[in-house]
């Protein structure tokens, strides 16, 4: 999925980043600690490019390609910036959630993230250039949608496509720098297009997933908010989940794919379809294991029927 | 049994999927060990019920657990 010349890019990229703070060793070796913790310990090179992972490093790369053979340099500039550009996302994203280990001891990590993040933009294009322009209203639209989603307690589908899945939209500023070294901005309006539907599909990925997470932490999120309103008063949310909402979400997931395929044709980048039908057969791969895992389970609760009033609630047994 | 909409679930089912998917090692057990998972939660598993386990795919459980594993580490 990831060419072998990018993930060599990667690998670059991040050697790059640790590089930058060399004058900043302790802050470094916090960060190295902090990203072992949320990477399990894997190489944040192989994290960036694992087949399930936002394709932040492919979209720049799938742009250039659609119009030249990419240009190794400027593809690992822009990979070592929007790498430090994710960090500094998540590293405000973990603060928000109080998620370990990232304590405020780190926030000055930021300063040199923001820096790494923006450098090449500021060495590629002046002050007046219409980079900027793009660059500005990007960058603050998701600072907007990042706050917004999380003073939400309930998610609806319209506030899902244009806030949920927006947090993401970051990703277009590599891609409109891409875009503007190229001279080719009039590209831009499709690939924004297809990344903010791209957002949805990625964010109900996690959604889905991480649905017991976020029920037990409490988060709120468009899954979780169709659950409540589906479910009513009789039925427990995971019970609806496990009868009904695996399968309400993987379909709306399908929508989208539908969607983002008839947006892709018109990028020129055959490698972006065919990284849209490998994640659409992952999916639905993932989707038969577990269904596969819940027809076993429903099974054990047939034979051995079980009384939840016995057994008590699973977030209390952990 | 079928997982679609619509479809009949024992009751305790979530219960068992919520503490399958929250808990690694209950999840391990069950795949493993199903009758001592079984009683780690109370339930003292009769002869017809370790006959009915035992045509269970219980390694299903197991790829269950990691679907809704959240340490993934996903960018």
């Amino acid at each position: 999925m990831y060419p072998l010349a990018l993930q060599a890019i990667a690998a670059g990229s991040v050697a790059d980043l640790f590089a930058a703070f060399d004058a900043a060793p302790h802050t470094l070796q916090r960060l190295q600690s902090w990203l072992a913790s949320l990477f399990g310990g894997a190489p944040p090179e192989k994290v960036f490019t694992r087949a399930d992972a936002f394709p932040l490093l492919l979209l720049p790369w799938w742009l250039e390609s659609s119009v030249r053979q990419p240009a190794l340099s400027l593809q690992r500039e822009l990979a070592t910036s929007s790498i430090s550009g994710y960090l500094y996302i998540r590293l405000i994203d973990n603060l928000m959630d109080g998620d370990a280990p990232a304590d405020v001891s780190m926030l000055p990590s930021l300063s040199l993230l923001h820096t790494q993040f923006t450098d090449p933009f500021r060495k590629w294009f002046g002050h007046s250039h219409p980079f900027w322009e793009e660059f500005h209203g990007i960058w603050f639209e998701t600072a907007e949608v990042t706050l917004r989603d999380s003073t939400l307690d309930s998610i609806a589908l319209s506030q899902f496509e244009t806030i949920s899945a927006r947090k993401t939209g970051a990703a277009k500023i590599p891609v409109a720098a891409t875009a503007y070294s190229l001279n080719r901005s009039d590209l831009l309006s499709d690939w924004y297009r297809f990344i903010d539907r791209f957002g949805c599909w990625h964010q109900m990925v996690n959604d889905l997933f991480g649905f017991h997470k976020d029920l037990r932490n409490g988060n709120t999120t468009y899954l979780l908010s169709e659950g409540r309103q589906a479910a009513g008063p009789s039925e427990s949310i995971e019970s609806w989940f496990y009868r009904q909402g695996f399968n309400w979400a993987i379909q709306q997931l399908d929508g989208w794919m539908n969607e983002l395929r008839v947006i892709g044709a018109r990028l020129g980048s055959p490698e972006l379809l065919s990284y849209l039908d490998s994640r659409h057969v992952s999916l639905h791969d993932q989707a038969a294991r577990v269904r596969s895992g819940l027809e076993a389970l429903a099974e054990i609760g047939r034979v051995v029927d079980l009384r939840e009033e016995r057994v008590g609630n699973p977030g209390e047994m952990r | 049994m079928a997982v679609e909409p619509g479809g009949e679930f024992p009751i305790g089912f979530s219960y068992l999927v919520g503490k399958a998917a929250f808990d690694p090692e209950f999840a391990g057990a069950l795949s493993d060990d199903p009758p001592q998972a079984l009683r780690s939660i109370g339930i003292e598993p009769t002869e017809e019920m370790l006959e009915a386990l035992s045509r269970i795919d219980t390694d299903a459980i197991m790829d269950l657990a990691a679907a809704f594993d959240d340490k993934r580490g996903v960018v």
